[in-house]
Order: C-alpha cells, then structure tokens, then sequence
C-alpha cells in the first residue's frame, strides 16, 4: 500500500504539489491522471525518492520511504519512464539483469531469471537476449524497459508514462500487455498518464489530479458517473462519455440469454467490451450481437438496446 | 585499413635511424655550416628523453583533466564548475613558454618546468572532452540508473565512464599530440629532448640541427596520433 500524507513540494518558485493525500490500495492498477504540471510525475518519483518532498510523507506499506536509503529503497521497486533508457553499452540481458546484479544474484540466477521474463513478455530469449538496444524497436525497448524493472520481482511497479512515445498499435499492444501481467502477477501498479482512454482502460483505481492536487480518486466507472469536481468531469467527458462508459464494461454483463438468434448476425467474444459490441454491430449493420465463450459456443446475445445499461 | 595508422610510426622510425647517416645530405644541402649533423646526442637518446616527457606530464594530465571533469559534472558541484573553467581559461590563455618563464625562477632549469607547462597544456583538451563527453549521457538513461538503484559511484563507472570513454580517449589523444608537439619547447629550461637541436641550432645559427629536431618532432607527434587512432577506434566500435 502506498501513502500519500500532506505532501508538498516546490521547485524554484512553482508549486508541483500543493498537500496530496491519496491512498494506493495493494494490488491495484492505480492510474494517476492529469494533465501536464498536474503534479503526477512529481508524486510518482517520489515514491523511490527520485524527489523529495518539502513537507508530509509518503509511506510505503506504513513506513516513511525516507527512513530507508534511496538505492536500496529502488532496487524493490520497479521503475519505467517514457524515455524507457536502457543501457545503450549493454546487451539486453545485462539490461534485465540490472538490478539482480546489483542485489549480488548469481550469474546463473540472473541468467535464468532474464529468460523467464522475456518469455514473459513474449519475446523469444534465443533471439534478443544477445541484442544491443539500438537493434529493437521503440516497443521491443520498451518490453524490454518492463522486464528490467520487474527483474527483481519487485511488489511495486512506477511507470511514467510509459507508452507515452510509442505508436498507437504498439502503445495499446503493451497496454494489453500490462493488463495481463497485472492480472498476472497481483503486483500493485502506479501509472501516471495524461491519456483519458490509456487510463479508463488500465485503471483498477483513478486518481484524477490537477495544480497539485487530487481532485478525485476511486473505480473508473464511479468517476465517470459522478464526477466530484467540473475539471474531473471535463478531462473524463471529452465528448465521449457515452462511449468511454460502454468501453469499462464486459459485453457478457450486458447480455441476455440466446434464445433464438439469427445466424446472420456478428459474433465476438465474452470477454469483449461493449463498446467492442456496439463496434460489432455497427461494422455488420446488425441490431445485436452473439458472445462466444472461449470453446466458441454462444454465450449470450447484446441488443442495441441493452447497450443502454452500461 | 590496418596499416594506416601504423605508417606514420613506421616513417618516424626510418627516419630516426637515417638521419645519423645523413649527414653529406645535410652537408649539400646547408653549405655554409661546419658541423651539418648534430652529434651532441644520439637522437635516440633525444627520443625517449623526449617521450618519457611526454608520458610523465600526460599520466597527470589525464587523471587532472579526468578528475576535474568528472567532479564538474557532479550534480550540486556548481564551485567545482566555477574552478575547472578557471582553470580550462587560465591554461587556454598562457602559452607554454611562458608557463616556463615564470616556472623557471621558481623551480629552476631543467625537466621540471617543462613538465609543469606540458601538465598544464595537456589538461585542457582531457577535461573538456570529459566534460563534454558526460554531458552527453542521455538523461533518460541516468534517470533509469538513478531509478534502479544505483549509488552515484555504479552511475559513473558503470554507466556515464563507459559511456563518454570515447570522446574522453579521443581527447587523450588530442592531449598526447599536443605534449609531443610542446615538449619540444622544453628545451628553452634545459630539457633534454628533440627541441635541444632546434635550440642548439637556432643558438649556433645552424638550420640543420633546427631541420633534423623539426623534423623528428613532427613526425613523432604524426607517429603518436596514429598509434592512438589505431587504440581509440576499437573501444568506441565495441560500444554502440
């Protein structure tokens, strides 16, 4: 669990944070989103100390990350930045296996370990554990950027916008990515975005900040319903509301039974959203659409009416 | 390609072994000097009198210039930025001669204030190239350092020094070239090395021992640049 307790801090004469409370439950996918100089870079570095705050604290499973010191503080948590800087004289192993080597890990305990997580996070060992970070794609070196920072096995993953430099297809490809190992791996994620859509679609918890503060935090769809404050309200509408609603919710919690559904009509799968169905449908010009559970057998049917219960 | 750099070595070798049986050559060549070869020394001597100069001021010039570079790059070292452009100015103003002139009142003839102006010419190029070489280290990356849990001390030797190592060395070299080429000036203080025919020469109004320590010094200094190109090179092709 990390504690935000009255934090404040200044750089020069500008107010980065100005009193930020916020609670990160265990485990969560927190996302923390704002626009630029909302303070959300500022609040994330300094749960590994990367910044000190002026004033108040921030705990990190009740103890005050200032008590320990800020090397050995990082090396137990997992850290990814938007510039993703890997080690350009290093190969990519020597990369994932930064932190473990610096934790005094055998080299055979590195090696195997540096395996696991490029299988992990799809890419084939054999092929670029040898490579130099020149020779990868932005999203490879960003794979490889999320492996590095959960070598240690960290409980706690910082990222900075992370996909934030990265092309569309490869940003949501990643997204999915961190998804699945959150749901994975149960770690307790902290990502800071300014991108409405990458946050609505992560997010287990959303805190919303702006000038130093938070204005709103809680589940996605609480913020979306009942937004606390009109800025809240503002950056979570941007003239999609109706659509980032549908998209929070599984098609299958919308649907309704078979019965007898007409063979012409689109299929997706169970675990889709349903803006995915109202997509399904609209693409097949088709007033419903019939789920699929994973063997491929109908699972229920969505309306276009029983879109408007999301 | 593999030989290039060692040619000017091998034409710096030749010559330091024909020119003691050049002497008729220089005799045809400057008719009205009576003693056309400059015997006083063998020029191997002068060489590695002369080379042992420049080692002895380049080994500090290059822990100085490393040093000062590195502890100016030092986040909240703003004093220490302040000294080492005072210093980059001080040495970019005065010439090495007249770092010997002051010098030898105070420390007296010979070696020593030869080495103090060769140290202090030498410095220069190293330290800006450090500086400039771990200005250079991407922010992302020591940011990633930082955030990984690296003390400041693993930031610089495991990543900023590997990193800004070629243009450090490239300065090295730069440095090197530079000691050889001044070292020669030492002579004026009494220092045995390749300027002593040059001094001699221009004493004894002979232009041929001014020739053959020119030539010897030249050489040596192409000799120098190549040898280390040939060093440099592979250490930056190791890291992309």
């Amino acid at each position: 669990m990390i504690r935000f307790e009255g934090v404040r801090k200044s750089f020069g004469g500008a107010t980065a944070l100005a009193g930020l409370d916020l609670v990160v439950p265990e485990g969560a996918f927190a996302v923390l989103l704002g626009g630029s100089g909302a303070g959300k870079s500022t609040a994330l570095r300094m749960i590994n100390r990367l910044i000190d705050p002026d004033a108040g604290r921030v705990l990190l499973r009740g103890r005050d990350v200032a008590a320990e010191a800020a090397p050995a503080l990082r090396r137990r948590i997992g850290y990814v930045i938007q510039g993703i800087g890997l080690f350009p004289h290093w190969t990519v192993a020597r990369n994932i296996g930064a932190v473990p080597r610096l934790l005094g890990w055998d080299e055979k305990r590195i090696a195997a370990r540096v395996d696991e997580l490029l299988t992990l996070l799809r890419l084939d060992p054999a092929a670029y554990r040898d490579r130099m970070p020149a020779q990868l794609s932005g999203g490879q070196a960003q794979r490889i950027g999320v492996a590095r920072a959960l070598a240690a096995d960290p409980d706690i993953l910082l990222m900075d916008e992370p996909f934030g430099a990265l092309d569309a297809v490869t940003r949501q490809a990643l997204q999915q990515e961190m998804a699945r190992l959150h749901a994975a791996t149960g770690k307790t994620i902290l990502l800071v975005t300014h991108d409405v859509e990458e946050a609505l679609s992560l997010a287990t918890r959303l805190a919303v900040m702006a000038d130093g503060r938070l204005l709103q935090e809680g589940a996605p769809r609480d913020l979306l319903d009942a937004p606390a404050d009109p800025r809240v309200r503002d950056l979570l509408d941007g003239g999609a509301i109706g659509m980032r609603r549908l998209s929070l919710v599984t098609a299958a919690s919308l649907a309704g039974p078979t019965g007898e559904a007409p063979a012409a009509l689109p299929h997706i799968p169970a675990a889709a959203t349903g803006r995915d169905a109202l997509e399904a449908m609209l693409a097949a010009r088709a007033e419903a659409v019939v789920l699929l559970d994973a063997a491929g057998a109908p699972a229920g049917l969505v309306a276009l009416r029983d879109l408007l219960r999301a | 390609m593999r030989l290039a750099p060692l040619l000017p070595a091998a034409l710096f070798l030749a010559a330091l072994l024909a020119l003691p049986l050049a002497g008729p050559t220089f005799g045809a060549l400057f008719p009205d000097v009576a003693e056309p070869l400059y015997r006083r020394e063998s020029f191997i001597a002068l060489t590695l009198s002369h080379a042992w100069l420049v080692l002895a001021s380049l080994v500090p010039a290059a822990v100085t210039g490393i040093g000062l570079g590195v502890a100016a790059t030092r986040p909240g070292a703003r004093e220490m930025r302040v000294i080492a452009d005072a210093l980059v100015g001080f040495a970019q103003a005065v010439p090495p001669v007249a770092i010997i002139a002051i010098a030898v009142p105070v420390v007296g003839f010979g070696v020593t204030p030869s080495l103090i102006a060769l140290v202090c010419y030498a410095t220069l190029p190293v330290l800006r190239a450090t500086t400039g070489a771990l200005a250079t280290v991407p922010t992302d990356v020591l940011d990633a350092a930082r955030g990984s849990g690296m003390t400041p001390r693993q930031m610089l030797f495991q990543v900023e020094l590997p990193l800004a190592a070629p243009p450090i060395l490239a300065g090295l070299r730069v440095a090197a070239v530079l000691a050889v080429a001044t070292a020669a000036v030492g002579a004026v203080a009494g220092a045995s090395c390749l300027g002593t025919p040059i001094i001699a020469g221009l004493v004894n109004g002979n232009p041929a021992w001014v020739v053959q320590g020119a030539v010897l010094t030249g050489l040596m200094a192409f000799a120098v640049d190549g040898l280390l190109g040939a060093l440099v090179r592979p250490v930056s092709a190791s890291s992309p």
